[in-house]
């Protein structure tokens, strides 16, 4: 009992925090005390110290506002993408199941196909061949991230379809439309969301590889993968340019897994 | 499944929003004009249906044809051969890296779950699944490298020129490896029959290598199959950070230069690769595990 209690505290001190990080990373833009993209070469490669607490760049940038600038980039990216293949995923594998027949056989033939493939290795072709920007990154990743959404719902779905409660509702007339919404979906989505709450880290990992190689965002935004791939080639100069975003990250990632596996843990619970 | 490979990544291309027409005339120093952008796009085939494009495109790819680059001019075929070997050397050193390191240390976490060191373990190991590779990698150069000048910047085709990258794959997905290692054996550790043999007096080291260990040599190497696709997409980051000679740098720099038939045929050669290693995990599995292997004969 005890036990339950403490892993449901642990959720929300976790979402709140989350939900902070959100919401600071969206307040912090208008209120930063330097400009994140005015360069000024005379205070370049600025050791950390009081004016500049992490330092600055190569053009005098300011390290830390340049940080909590790009984490929106990274963070509403991450989220807003997870939310639509989330959608889109179990769209597809729920029509997959409940069609069944040939629809379902091509739906998954399609999703076998993209799993053929490395999922890096996709995203970064699929970012490669539409070009560099925000929006192509994501839909480079998104191309990846669907998979499992179609396939989780899939399984959920037929793993349901034949239960009474289903044949009951079939009997007293409800509609498919009726079905999935009313009784299939809200019986299905937890292992969705946990899976998704997961997915979050991993997309910001994703993305932030994606942008340190040149796919990401197109300049001048303050992505952090982008920040620290341009950081590379002063790393000797100033390590903290490298260092400082890279711990965002780390923070960032370690932050929304706890949340993923907080959301599990509860859910498992029941 | 390879009509499915083949034709995503061929879509990938044909969708693409750049003009290759207009890319390879930019590469020559040609000044493109409307007509020689229109007769170089009939040199192509490109004026012609996307189907008939695919079919062409894969006629060629079956006989070894993968089309020229761009930007060098040459065989696609030859630069992708040419650089293949370096991704294979750097992926399956990495890979017996990470099998040394996790196996033992995950055998020995959950021998001992539950204890100080473990939790140790699990806490480390969680804090590295998190962590970006090119950020390991880059704190990795900056150390080794540029402070006490262990290993050079620049990753050439030598022992020297392997550590780091190969450190900086293994590292990370041995973060992954020795949480998966450790849930494996404590999952057979549960088994009825462990009981049964500390009844009968064994000791705890005839267990843990006689019979545990042993049956679990089958979901060990189920576990190189699920990695190998994360390995071989780590290698672009870590190969562009040292400046690998492998296929990973040479589709981002081809990405860079907007060499598609490169990266087209990358992804190709990645899937493949990846699909090979796959069923031939598949196929060894009844060999290391026979109990699958009788059940599927029944």
């Amino acid at each position: 009992m005890k036990k339950k209690k403490m892993i449901k505290v642990r959720l929300i001190i976790l979402m709140v925090l989350c939900a902070g990080l959100l919401l600071g990373a969206w307040i912090v833009r208008g209120h930063l005390i330097h400009e994140p993209f005015r360069t000024n070469v005379r205070q370049a490669f600025q050791a950390p110290c009081r004016e500049y607490i992490f330092g600055t760049d190569n053009l005098g940038r300011c390290v830390a506002c340049r940080i909590l600038y790009g984490a929106a980039t990274s963070l509403y990216a991450a989220v807003l993408a997870v939310i639509a293949v989330f959608i889109i995923g179990t769209a597809v594998g729920v029509t997959a199941a409940y069609a069944g027949g040939i629809v379902d056989r091509i739906l998954m033939k399609i999703t076998l196909v993209f799993q053929a493939f490395p999922n890096f290795i996709l995203a970064v072709a699929v970012a490669g061949m539409l070009g560099t920007g925000l929006k192509n990154s994501v839909l480079a990743l998104g191309a990846v991230y669907w998979i499992t959404y179609a396939k989780l719902s899939r399984s959920l779905v037929l793993s349901i379809r034949d239960s009474e409660y289903i044949r009951a509702a079939k009997i007293c007339g409800a509609g498919p439309t009726a079905i999935i919404f009313k009784y299939i979906l809200p019986n299905m989505v937890s292992p969705l969301i946990v899976t998704a709450a997961l997915d979050v880290s991993s997309f910001i990992l994703s993305m932030a590889g994606l942008s340190f190689l040149g796919l990401g965002p197109s300049r001048p935004t303050a992505e952090w993968g982008a920040t620290m791939s341009e950081a590379k080639t002063f790393i000797q100069q100033a390590p903290w340019c490298i260092v400082f975003p890279g711990l965002a990250l780390l923070v960032t990632v370690v932050i929304f897994n706890l949340l993923g596996d907080a959301l599990r843990d509860v859910i498992d619970e029941g | 499944m390879i009509i499915g490979i083949t034709f995503l990544s061929f879509l990938l291309s044909y969708l693409s929003p750049g003009d290759p027409a207009q890319i390879l005339l930019n590469n020559q120093g040609v000044k493109a004009s409307e007509e020689a952008l229109q007769s170089t796009r009939h040199e192509l085939g490109l004026d012609r249906p996307m189907i008939v494009q695919y079919g062409d495109w894969l006629m060629d790819l079956c006989k070894g044809d993968m089309g020229t680059s761009y930007k060098s001019n040459r065989p696609v075929l030859n630069e992708m051969t040419a650089k293949i070997p370096g991704t294979l050397i750097l992926t399956v050193t990495a890979l017996g890296v990470t099998m040394l390191l996790s196996i033992p240390l995950g055998t020995w976490c959950a021998w001992h779950a539950g204890g100080k060191a473990d939790r140790l373990i699990q806490m480390v190991t969680y804090l590295f699944a998190s962590l970006p590779s090119f950020f390991l990698a880059l704190l990795l150069m900056y150390f080794l490298s540029l402070k006490i000048k262990l290993f050079p910047v620049i990753g050439s085709l030598s022992l020297k020129g392997l550590v780091m990258p190969v450190l900086t794959l293994a590292l990370t997905l041995s973060a992954w490896y020795i949480r998966q290692v450790r849930a494996i054996i404590r999952k057979e550790m549960q088994g009825s029959y462990i009981d049964g043999l500390r009844a009968r007096g064994m000791s705890e080291r005839q267990i843990l290598f006689g019979h545990v260990l042993r049956n679990c040599r089958g979901p060990l190497v189920t576990l190189i199959g699920i990695s190998f696709g994360s390995m071989l997409g780590g290698t672009t980051i870590v190969e562009s950070i040292f400046s690998w000679p492998g296929v990973g740098k040479l589709a981002v720099d081809a990405i860079t230069a907007r060499d598609y038939p490169v990266i087209q045929s990358y992804v190709v050669w990645m899937a493949v690769i990846y699909l090979s290693i796959n069923y031939l995990i598949e196929f060894l599995y009844p060999l290391l595990d026979p109990r699958t292997g009788r059940r599927r004969q029944k």
